[in-house]
């Protein structure tokens, strides 16, 4: 963000070209970006802080809440260590299969999120592979917590992994090689060698993966069922709000989402300073 | 008999960091995502074809291509007004700017889809000035472009920033010194060098289109034949319990995806060929 | 200690890196381990370390087979050639850091780490920067932190890879007039990998000259110098010319204004005067088979002759070499 080392830009447009330009730019992003994330605050205010704050703390919205950060709190530690696991193997070692592994790992950021839940009714559903099976367990995936869990492990399954591989690539393994030469052992070499030297970017990737699978919409729409209290997550609270036309409340608690990606934003440009100054 | 493994490396850790990463990925990614195409194969051709060939299928289908063409055209043209002015010129607020650009990949999909629709109903802050004018957005094709746009201009921003970062002013000034005036220079010198970039964030634009449910469902309203697009047809699908068609319909846009996303990577392959041969 | 390797072959991929390599190096020695890049020198380093693991071979340490050993039961000090110094970790605690991660039974107190890490720090002449994080210091100064963390697990082999290689010319000097005495301090047997031949004949006891994951010839500096195995030692150990099909050094190349005629005199025409530097570097072209030929003379040489591009000179060869192909 500083000016300092910056390039060198020739600035030959004229004057007027520029302004135009500048003002296209910061208007063209207030009319799409900036107007939906404000009206979302302000019509969540709309009729008082009361009124907000009945909405976010009555009981369906909590049970929500709830659930929501219990599979975030699921999902989340479950993709911090594949996306370890598969950034160790794939930067620290060669290996039959490194570029196929790396492809199929952005394979969910290519799936449309219905479909992302789909695979998982066609798996686990009344219908599904192991349908019959469940059924005569009584035990209840689709429609049910666990299936809200698996589509948001999907879903947000190469976040962690993503920001991870280009860090420890560019960092390479002379540190980690140096640490076991010394005598180190495999847990000492990641503690004091390997965690201190990612932990920004795996900071990173927690934040966006818990970003996300606290807003996942589609796929977990699809395997939820909407049992209200039971299996509503915040974005399907605020759909079911939405559609009974109790805005002001859908708006409220849809706030409390939209605050998390302005955190989460914030985060980034904090995380992103410090991965900088931890590489130079 | 022996079994040898050829270590790939010596630092610790490959084969449980290897087996972990290929067996969460198999039962996460791999066997749900595998459901798909078998219960489509299983369906039988006939079963198949009448489905995705139904009037109400190939119009959602076209209501999806065409809101996500026309939406990954208007994204790169507005994309690109913004990465330019942020990366060529200086002006107060710029790394706000910048900062906001990222919202609609943090703003879960339903809080953008209501507060979208919230914007252009007929009554709402902008389509009551629209309204009169004949143009109607929201529970029209226009809104699901309008929608589609907020989530793919991210996509072109950020592929489009680098390359401008790293465009080689030399051969800018090169050329004004030649005698090219100001737009020959953009069209002739500069143009050329971010067409791959466009594309790239065009074809992601365009393939998340294609899947994107949360930000389009309250917006489009919905309206078979009209306003219905393909993800919303699957839970339709679904919610008749006809999993082979759901299924169909998801193994067609998966096709499409996958096909987006290994066209994303010829045009990336041939721009690093390009930028190769400009540096031999 | 004593390190032998016997026999060592590696592949990467179709690539054989290391073909059937053997070598010893004593305790106390200093060995170099001199070739062109891609001649496996690195490879046999890592190999040594236990960085990497050869496809057939051993390596004996003390006449003790540690080949299956692991990098960190080696007790090897291994200086990389880009320091792998870690960043988050000041100077002291990269220096400390072999003696932290010592099973608890072993690990000294904290006062032993300090006064230890002290004396290392005065060693490599960076007392004050004790608490600086590798960012901060310069290349040499990075160099001789690596130097000192691989220093302090008292390792029984040090072995360095490139050390100098990525310092400016006038740092690897210096550094490498020091690595010599502290190595004559320490007396532990090291052996460094490098593609410079001044360096590797100027620091090391006995010198390995490796070519396509081959050694061609093990001697001490003077020994390889002057009776060098094969053509390719040769001209890897200075520069070459070639006369009557011969090898010759260009200072063995001699000139006189005598041109005469007689049974070995072959005449020449000065084609180009190289006269900045302490040789005189000139370049003549032969009248008969209109060969190329380098030669480097004294300035006194250069100015008794007073030779001007365009002069007919004779020309003759002290020393040539033969070598068998």
């Amino acid at each position: 963000m500083s000016a300092v080392g910056r390039k060198r830009v020739p600035r030959t447009e004229a004057r007027w070209v520029r302004w135009v330009l500048i003002s296209l730019a910061v208007g063209l992003t207030i009319f799409f970006i900036v107007l939906p994330l404000a009206a979302v605050f302000i019509q969540a205010f709309d009729k008082g802080w009361a009124v907000w704050q009945a909405a976010v703390t009555e009981e369906n919205a909590r049970k929500a809440i709830f659930l929501s950060l219990m599979v975030t709190g699921i999902a989340v530690p479950l993709n911090v260590v594949f996306g370890l696991a598969a950034a160790w193997a794939i930067t620290r070692f060669q290996f039959k299969g490194r570029n196929l592994l790396l492809t199929l790992i952005d394979i969910p950021f290519g799936v449309s999120p219905v479909v992302s839940g789909l695979i998982f009714v066609l798996v686990f559903g009344a219908q599904g592979w192991l349908g019959p099976w469940l059924a005569d367990r009584d035990i209840q995936i689709i429609f049910a917590v666990p299936g809200i869990v698996l589509a948001t492990v999907f879903v947000t399954f190469p976040f962690v992994a993503r920001e991870l591989i280009p860090l420890m690539q560019s960092q390479g393994s002379e540190e980690e090689e140096a640490a076991i030469v010394l005598g180190a052992t495999a847990w000492q070499m990641f503690r004091r060698v390997t965690l201190p030297n990612i932990k920004w970017g795996l900071l990173y990737g927690v934040v966006l993966c818990t970003a996300r699978s606290l807003g996942e919409f589609g796929a977990v729409s699809v395997v939820s069922g909407h049992i209200r209290g039971l299996t509503n997550t915040i974005p399907l609270h605020v759909e079911i709000l939405y559609n009974e036309y109790n805005y002001t409340a859908a708006f409220a608690v849809a706030s409390l989402l939209s605050v998390v990606a302005v955190v989460t934003l914030l985060l980034k440009k904090v995380l992103e300073w410090k991965t900088r100054e931890a590489r130079t | 008999m022996q079994l040898h493994f050829k270590r790939p490396g010596i630092l610790p850790g490959f084969w449980p960091a290897y087996c972990y990463s290929v067996l969460y990925l198999t039962l996460i990614v791999l066997i749900p995502l595998s459901a798909v195409f078998l219960k489509t194969a299983t369906a039988g051709w006939t079963k198949i074809w009448h489905t995705i060939s139904s009037p109400r299928v190939v119009a959602a289908y076209e209501v999806s291509f065409g809101a996500s063409l026309a939406a990954a055209l208007a994204s790169v043209v507005i994309g690109f007004v913004i990465a330019w002015a942020l990366e060529r010129y200086e002006f107060p607020g710029k790394s706000i700017v910048d900062a906001l650009v990222d919202i609609p990949f943090a703003l879960p999909t339903a809080v953008a889809g209501i507060s979208l629709t919230s914007l252009y109903a007929p009554s709402g802050w902008l389509g009551r000035y629209l309204e009169p004018l004949g143009i109607k957005v929201a529970f029209a094709p226009l809104g699901i472009t309008v929608a589609l746009v907020f989530i793919g201009l991210p996509f072109v921003v950020r592929s489009v920033q680098p390359v401008l970062e790293d465009a080689d002013h030399e051969v800018e000034e090169a050329a004004s010194s030649l005698g090219a005036g100001r737009w020959q220079v953009f069209w002739r010198v500069l143009f050329p060098a971010f067409r791959p970039a466009l594309l790239t964030g065009f074809a992601l634009a365009f393939a998340r289109g294609l899947g994107e449910y949360g930000s389009v469902v309250f917006i489009s309203g919905n309206l078979p034949m009209k306003t219905e697009i393909a993800p919303l047809l699957i839970i339709a699908k679904l919610e008749e319990y006809d999993y082979a068609g759901a299924a169909a319909i998801a193994t067609a846009m998966l096709v499409a995806s996958f096909l987006m996303l290994l066209l994303i990577n010829i045009v990336q392959g041939r721009s690093r060929r390009f930028m190769e041969t400009k540096l031999s | 200690m004593s390190i032998e390797v016997r026999n060592i072959r590696k592949t990467f991929g179709s690539f054989e890196v290391l073909r059937d390599v053997s070598l010893r190096v004593e305790d106390g020695e200093l060995f170099a381990l001199l070739g062109p890049s891609g001649s496996g020198k690195t490879s046999l380093l890592r190999i040594i370390a236990g960085l990497e693991y050869p496809d057939s071979g051993t390596i004996h340490f003390n006449e003790e087979d540690a080949t299956k050993a692991a990098a960190r039961e080696r007790q090897v000090g291994f200086v990389f050639q880009h320091y792998a110094l870690f960043r988050h970790m000041t100077v002291f605690e990269n220096i400390a850091f072999g003696l932290r991660v010592r099973p608890r039974e072993t690990r000294p107190n904290e006062h032993t780490i300090r006064e230890k890490v002290g004396k290392l720090l005065k060693l490599i002449q960076l007392t004050p920067l004790g608490d600086r994080f590798p960012s901060q210091l310069s290349g040499g100064q990075r160099q001789r932190v690596a130097l000192a963390r691989a220093l302090a697990v008292e390792p029984r082999v040090l072995l360095l890879d490139e050390p100098f290689g990525a310092l400016d010319a006038r740092v690897r000097k210096e550094l490498r007039r020091w690595l010599r005495n502290l190595h004559d301090e320490l007396h532990v047997a090291s052996v460094f990998v490098t593609h410079d031949q001044e360096e590797a004949l100027e620091v090391a006891d006995r010198v390995a000259i490796m070519q396509h994951g081959r050694i061609e010839q093990t001697g001490a500096p003077a020994e390889v110098y002057d009776s060098p195995a094969n053509a390719f030692v040769y001209g890897f150990l200075g520069d070459m010319t070639l006369f009557n099909g011969e090898f010759v050094r260009p200072h063995d190349i001699e000139i006189s204004r005598d041109t005469g005629p007689g049974p070995t005199a072959v005449f020449a025409t000065v084609n180009f005067i190289g006269d900045a530097g302490g040789l005189v570097r000139i370049e003549v072209r032969r009248e008969d088979t209109g060969e190329e030929i380098q030669a480097e003379i004294t300035r006194e040489r250069y100015r008794e002759l007073a030779l001007r591009v365009g002069d007919y000179v004779s020309i003759a060869a002290r020393h040539s070499r033969v070598f068998s192909s």
